[in-house]
């Protein structure tokens, strides 16, 4: 079915245009001379007939002038079909909220019966739809009858997730079209859920809100943090609960340790004297017996994290670089089977059959370019194309690298400045910059330490739009980030080799290396832990573990902490946080003029229809003549 | 038709007539220049009757000999009586608000004003019992048929009353008129006629039926005759206030129509009732509803 809206709707005012002919006429009718006469039964039922014919021929002239400055200001509007049912009429939407702060029992019978009396009483003609939302929208109920609406709501149930009004109630008014119409929402007006932004409405849409209210009070678990020689998990108090509840710390489902407690309001640590073994799943659970039963229970992954493969890539012959390889591989993998990350060295003209680097987001995290010589064209496409699909690299400036190459690296979209070797006299030291930095701000107090390193030759390094993150002691750049397309270039500006700098004999080195290839794949890195929220709708149900694709690493899944906390808005405040309609307009993106008025154009149609009017007046006007 | 000179037939204009301002000088004037073109007039001497003595001579009727101045004088005289008139004479006067319309200077009450009291003044001339009812929906001024000597200024003095009243329904007076007379006379009836014809022709056939002679006299305007008007407008009827807008090139020929229609109506009815009717417009001169008078009087009496 279709709708017709309007482009420029304020052009139908234009259409108080076709009462000009109305006035005009009882105008002149008001100026016709009177005159008295003896009896007026032959005047006016003398020629009946072509009185009231002409009569009918005055009313259809009227009626055509006016249709025509009618049809003028409908095609100014610039009128288009829109492909709701409701763009042509009005509409209620019940909007029920389904995350799982409105789980209580109670909550649940009330957002039932506020959902039914929302569509019961429904303004008369209008057609009913319903949508739940929690992160995400769903249709339940299309615009129709208010017995399918009914009937859906006996379908929605709360689940796991969080509230994002702002996203329910743009899935609500885009059901409704641009007809405008009534936007019941059925909610408990938890203040969470407008963290993700600001609501936002079509105009011509109200916005009524059926609250369902809080529970007396609610127990969670947001977090599980191992401490030295114990284990700490912070609870989350609203409200009235038992006076005393027991916390539970289970690892793979074997209970370690159970405490009776009496928590406090807000946020409260209670600390197991557990230490957390090296893998498993731990889980902290509460009882709280009035609040919600999702955030009662939280999980930890306590299994180690994959390694990163990190690509040590060095030129096809003798690298003279091999320290620098040697310091790279055994900083990154001090042991076996033990580290963040997995270096693999591989020969430049190796890269040019690794087809993992067509997948940015595979296996390899992050790679170290030490020499280009022997990259031909196919592996230096590849090698950019990782790095434009979201890879890391870090370019050390050793011998290996002919700068000439490495510019042509990314065809011209991208200089990194590296320039040919200069050897101090006096060597030069290291010194962090850009403390906010996640490299920097990893390093923490070793940071200072890098100032222990002495460099005997460096690369100039021309940072342009780059951002220096550490300099030499001479204040050139030493290590400047760049990105291109979605990945992340790091260059440092001297080799890692005996001949360059005592660096890799640093006590800051290994750290330095660790927390740079962090930092360039921590795009990478397979997720531990994540809300349920970050998964797709349709693969988690529950908060647990789930099992990734590969069949070996696991991910713990919890609700959102912030659905926990029951506080709730006044109505006034929610609907405060609902943008103007002008605001709508802006902030939706209004579809551009040419795109909502891409069917067919009802203007042109609208004038030829008022030419044909205009023609049609003038045939019978002069006929009246 | 009376034979008037220039003079005479300015004394007959109603226009003219209507400025004189009383109504008795009206209708002496009327009257008088009506008879001073009758003198080649086939009713010359009709109803000019004198009383006078004269010696009795053989052959005369005994009776009529008046003993009573025998006694007196001890001669014979035959008594020559004034003619008793037994003609009861009844003006009947439209006065409802269509009678006041005047396309002219004359409106067609006026000009009935002027032709009842003429009427009125030759009915008293020729001894007849003359009264006056004006009407418009009911009964608004009337003056029983008398003959004592100031029922003609009583008369005169109703129909110098008259103004345009409210709607006409002339069949009520008609038959209000039929259930209180006891005698025949002859009844007048002076209207526009401009209401249902149906309803006007049942009251004259009762007035016929008492054996009254009637006569009708309906006054028009020469507007109503000719519906001369141009100019668009919205036509307001007198009686009901009720506006119609005309556009008089487009209803002149259906309206001409239909007032031939009504009128040719009454023309046929009232003959085969038995009814003298005669129209006359407001510039009619007045010797002509003289004339149909005398000429329905002369027929019968």
């Amino acid at each position: 079915m279709f709708g017709v809206s309007f482009l420029v709707p304020a052009f139908l005012v234009g259409g108080l245009a076709a009462l000009v002919p109305v006035v005009l006429h009882l105008r002149r009718r008001e100026r016709l001379p009177r005159l008295p006469f003896s009896d007026v039964r032959f005047l006016r039922g003398a020629p009946v007939e072509q009185a009231r014919r002409r009569r009918l021929r005055e009313w259809l002239l009227l009626a055509l002038r006016m249709l025509a400055l009618l049809l003028l200001a409908l095609a100014f509007a610039r009128p288009f079909l829109s492909d709701t049912v409701s763009s042509s009429q009005t509409a209620t939407v019940v909007l029920v909220d389904t995350s799982f702060s409105m789980s209580t029992p109670p909550q649940v019978a009330r957002a039932r019966a506020l959902s039914l009396e929302a569509i019961e009483t429904a303004p008369d003609g209008h057609l009913v739809g319903v949508v739940a939302f929690d992160e995400e929208a769903r249709v339940v109920a299309e615009l129709g009858t208010r017995a399918a609406a009914g009937a859906a709501v006996e379908s929605v149930v709360p689940g796991v997730r969080g509230t994002r009004y702002a996203t329910g109630l743009m899935a609500a008014s885009t059901l409704l079209g641009a007809g405008g119409g009534r936007i019941v929402v059925v909610t408990d007006l938890q203040s969470g859920g407008w963290d993700a932004g600001q609501g936002h409405v079509s105009p011509g849409v109200d916005v009524a809100v059926s609250d369902v209210g809080t529970p007396a009070g609610n127990l969670a678990v947001l977090s599980i943090e191992p401490v030295p020689g114990a284990t700490v998990a912070v609870l989350f108090r609203s409200g009235a609960v038992a006076d005393e509840v027991t916390a539970e710390l289970a690892v793979d489902g074997e209970v370690l340790a159970a405490l009776a407690l009496t928590p406090a309001l807000g946020r409260a640590e209670v600390q197991f004297p557990v230490v957390l073994p090296d893998a498993g799943v731990a889980t902290v659970s509460v009882t709280d017996g009035v609040g919600y039963e999702v955030d009662d229970r939280r999980y930890r992954l306590l299994d180690p994290p994959d390694p990163a493969l990190v690509l040590l890539v060095a030129d096809d012959d003798a690298s003279p670089d091999e320290d620098a390889v040697f310091y790279l591989q055994r900083a990154l993998a001090p042991g076996d089977g033990f580290g963040s990350f997995l270096p693999q060295a591989v020969r430049a003209d190796a890269l040019a059959t690794r087809t993992e680097l067509n997948q940015p987001d595979g296996e390899i995290g992050a790679i170290v370019l030490t020499g280009l010589r022997g990259l031909g064209r196919r592996g230096r496409e590849r090698l950019a194309g990782y790095v434009r699909g979201g890879g890391g690299l870090l370019v050390v400036g050793g011998d290996g690298l002919e700068p000439a190459l490495l510019n042509d690296l990314f065809e011209g979209d991208l200089d990194l400045g590296l320039g040919e070797p200069v050897t101090h006299a006096a060597p030069v030291a290291l010194v962090s910059q850009a403390p906010r930095h996640p490299i920097v701000r990893g390093l923490g107090s070793v940071a200072g330490a890098l100032g222990e390193a002495r460099f005997r030759r460096t690369r100039p390094l021309v940072a342009g739009s780059g951002l220096v993150l550490a300099r030499f002691g001479d204040g050139g750049p030493a290590l400047v980030e760049h990105t291109v397309g979605a990945g992340r270039i790091l260059v440092f500006g001297a080799g890692l080799g005996g001949e360059w700098s005592d660096f890799p004999r640093r006590v800051a080195f290994v750290p330095f290396l660790h927390e740079t290839l962090r930092y360039l794949t921590s795009g990478e890195s397979s997720p531990r832990a994540s809300t349920v929220g970050d998964q797709p709708a349709d693969a988690v149900s529950q908060p647990g573990v789930i099992t990734r694709v590969d069949g070996q690493r696991r991910v713990v899944v919890n609700v959102d902490p912030r659905e926990s906390d029951p506080s709730a808005l006044t109505a006034e405040q929610f609907a405060a946080a609902i943008g103007t309609p002008s605001q709508v307009v802006e902030r939706q993106g209004p579809d551009p003029p040419s795109t909502r008025e891409s069917g067919p154009r009802l203007w042109r149609a609208l004038l030829v229809l008022m030419l044909l009017v205009l023609v049609a007046e003038g045939l019978l006007a002069r006929r009246m003549a | 038709m009376p034979n008037v000179t220039g003079r005479e037939r300015a004394l007959l204009d109603p226009a003219v007539v209507s400025r004189i301002g009383s109504l008795e000088l009206i209708a002496r004037t009327v009257v008088e220049g009506f008879f001073a073109g009758l003198h080649r007039s086939p009713f010359k001497g009709f109803s000019v009757e004198f009383s006078e003595y004269r010696s009795y001579l053989p052959g005369d009727d005994p009776s009529t000999i008046d003993w009573k101045l025998y006694a007196k004088s001890d001669r014979h005289y035959v008594k020559k009586f004034e003619e008793e008139t037994n003609l009861e004479c009844h003006l009947l006067l439209d006065v409802s608000a269509s009678m006041g319309y005047g396309s002219q200077t004359v409106s067609k009450l006026r000009f009935g004003v002027c032709l009842a009291a003429a009427l009125a003044y030759l009915m008293r001339r020729q001894r007849d019992a003359v009264g006056v009812t004006l009407f418009d929906d009911h009964v608004v001024d009337a003056v029983p048929a008398g003959t004592r000597s100031g029922q003609l200024r009583a008369v005169l003095a109703s129909l110098d009353r008259a103004v345009p009243g409210a709607r006409s329904d002339v069949k009520l007076p008609l038959h209000q008129l039929a259930a209180r007379m006891n005698r025949r006379g002859l009844v007048v009836l002076i209207s526009d006629l401009l209401d249902e014809p149906t309803g006007i022709i049942e009251g004259l056939k009762h007035l016929r039926f008492q054996g009254s002679e009637v006569l009708v006299l309906q006054t028009l305007d020469p507007a109503e005759l000719t519906f001369p008007f141009e100019e668009t407008a919205r036509f307001e009827d007198l009686e009901t206030a009720d506006e119609v807008p005309v556009v008089p090139a487009q209803v002149r020929g259906h309206y001409l129509e239909q007032m031939r229609s009504v009128r040719e109506q009454y023309r046929r009815d009232l003959r085969l009732a038995g009814v003298d009717y005669h129209q006359l417009d407001t510039a009619t001169p007045l010797d002509t509803a003289l004339m149909a008078y005398l000429s329905t009087r002369g027929r019968r009496w």
